[in-house]
């Protein structure tokens, strides 16, 4: 009886706009098409993770937003999220990210008439996003990109974000704030001088360290029961983060583009927060530098305040950076 | 290869009850089924029962899926006509994408599947347990029942998708029985 007055409170979620699935090499990715679907502006997203979900931009009032005025395409990598097919692991390489990308791309041209789209891509689709400008079939048609707390050089950014935790361990253990984990997380970097992104364990201490979120009090969860119940969402979520991510991860270890930033000329804006600790600001400001794109043509936006998901966290400044970039450079 | 005839030998000369009832995949996302059971053994108040389902569901923006799957499982009837029941269910699952599916061929060739054309066909697993009631407590006319069950599907992106579904249904055995 609880969990039937549970389900009659749950509305269904997402059946608003377009969905369909693209597949490609054993993947079958789900692509949700929603928000202002008469507008000539289409932003196509790329999720983080790897292994989360382009379902989850969404939920957070930044997107939300940005669909008053724009079509926004979400859609889950291969073994990511919702997406499903049984793809073999071999297929976990970035040409075949960089292929997908270039299938959900085409198909969206060819339904809705979109030539040139603004990309979009966060976390890890920030960096997936850097190497379609380089690789991507259509990158040609990328009229902006906006990369919002990504990386050319994973292990760089791995290596910033050690520099960034380790004093704050040494403050927590100093105020006595819960000594014995800080004090484990104090013996795990010194028994680990150098960390590869795919370690899950930095990953978690950098959480506890607000690396992700730099104020979890003004985040709002998810509605879990609607999301589980009422939504395209299945188990496929949680056990391809659980799971995949694993598999995924390892794609970051020796991801660096050093050397090719010169050759993207497209208009990018690069995007993130000053109190990020998985890709500190030092790390985006090289990105920023690095790029081939003329300097009236790429912007750099760091805010104070703000970790690893702006759109998250301060959506009104999400919506102000990243519209005024696109009416910028809008196709 | 005895037991498997022992069995079906005992299911033949039993009398066959039938039910229908809602598929809950993951509880909320409809579908329903139809089965048959057998019961093949009988100790005091437990019976071994053997049986089959067809059945299919829709999660909407997700998936479709179909079923058709044997089960397996042990009744304890106490003398109120409640009773309990695990067991255990394996079979066939065709899944097919809800929506469009486009597909890429090659590099050059991009094709629109139709929405039930093609599909992905999937070993079905699950172990679940069922309450009921037997209001005569005589094991015939109507039976009503709940199971929950922890089920799954492979492959799916590499291993299996693990999950939950739930039953409500009836059964009807005309006559008979123990």
């Amino acid at each position: 009886m609880i969990l039937l007055s549970l389900l009659i409170g749950c509305g269904p979620m997402m059946t608003e706009g377009d969905y369909f699935h693209v597949e490609r090499a054993g993947a079958i990715m789900p692509v949700w098409v929603n928000g202002n679907l008469d507008s000539d502006v289409f932003i196509i997203t790329l999720h983080g993770g790897p292994g989360d979900a382009g379902h989850e931009f969404p939920l957070s009032e930044g997107f939300q937003r940005l669909e008053e005025d724009y079509a926004v395409v979400y859609w889950d990598q291969r073994f990511s999220g919702m997406s499903q097919g049984d793809p073999s692991p071999d297929t976990i390489t970035l040409a075949d990210f960089v292929a997908d990308t270039d299938a959900v791309v085409s198909v969206i041209q060819e339904k809705y008439g979109v030539e040139a789209f603004i990309l979009y891509g966060h976390s890890w689709g920030g960096d997936l996003g850097l190497a379609y400008l380089l690789d991507g079939e259509h990158r040609g048609d990328v009229a902006a990109y906006i990369d919002h707390a990504g990386t050319h050089d994973e292990p760089l950014a791995i290596a910033a974000s050690r520099e960034w935790i380790q004093p704050k361990i040494e403050q927590y253990i100093a105020d006595d704030i819960d000594p014995e984990f800080w004090s484990q997380a104090r013996d795990y970097y010194d028994a680990n001088p150098v960390v590869l992104p795919s370690d899950p364990a930095h990953g978690s201490y950098v959480s506890s360290a607000g690396g992700y979120f730099y104020d979890e009090t003004q985040y709002e969860p998810p509605p879990m029961l609607e999301l589980a119940f009422a939504s395209p969402f299945s188990m496929s979520f949680y056990q391809n983060v659980g799971r995949s991510l694993k598999l995924v991860i390892a794609l970051l270890d020796d991801f660096d583009l050093t050397d090719r930033m010169g050759e993207i000329t497209t208009p990018v804006l690069v995007h993130g927060g000053l109190e990020d600790g998985i890709v500190p600001p030092v790390v985006l400001e090289e990105t920023y530098a690095l790029l081939g794109a003329p300097e009236a043509d790429k912007e750099l936006s760091l805010l104070p305040e703000i970790a690893h998901s702006t759109h998250a966290e301060d959506p009104d400044a999400f919506v102000a950076i990243v519209s005024d970039f696109i009416e910028l450079h809008a196709p | 290869m005895l037991l498997l005839i022992a069995t079906i030998s005992a299911a033949m000369a039993a009398p066959v009850s039938v039910g229908a009832g809602y598929y809950g995949d993951f509880v909320s996302h409809p579908g329903g089924y139809l089965s048959a059971s057998w019961q093949v053994a009988e100790a005091g108040s437990f019976s071994a029962r053997v049986g089959g389902e067809l059945g299919a569901y829709h999660h909407e923006r997700n998936h479709t899926g179909a079923f058709a799957r044997g089960h397996m499982g042990l009744r304890a009837t106490g003398d109120s006509g409640l009773f309990f029941e695990p067991r255990f269910v394996l079979g066939y699952v065709h899944t097919w994408v809800d929506g469009d599916e486009y597909w890429v061929v090659d590099e050059d060739t991009l094709e629109l599947r139709g929405k039930y054309e093609g599909g992905s066909p999937n070993l079905g697993y699950g172990m679940g347990l069922g309450f009921g009631w037997d209001p005569k407590g005589d094991d015939q006319g109507l039976t009503w029942l709940m199971r929950a069950e922890a089920t799954g599907r492979a492959p799916y992106n590499g291993f299996a998708l693990n999950q939950f579904a739930l039953l409500a249904g009836v059964e009807w055995t005309p006559g008979g029985g123990r």
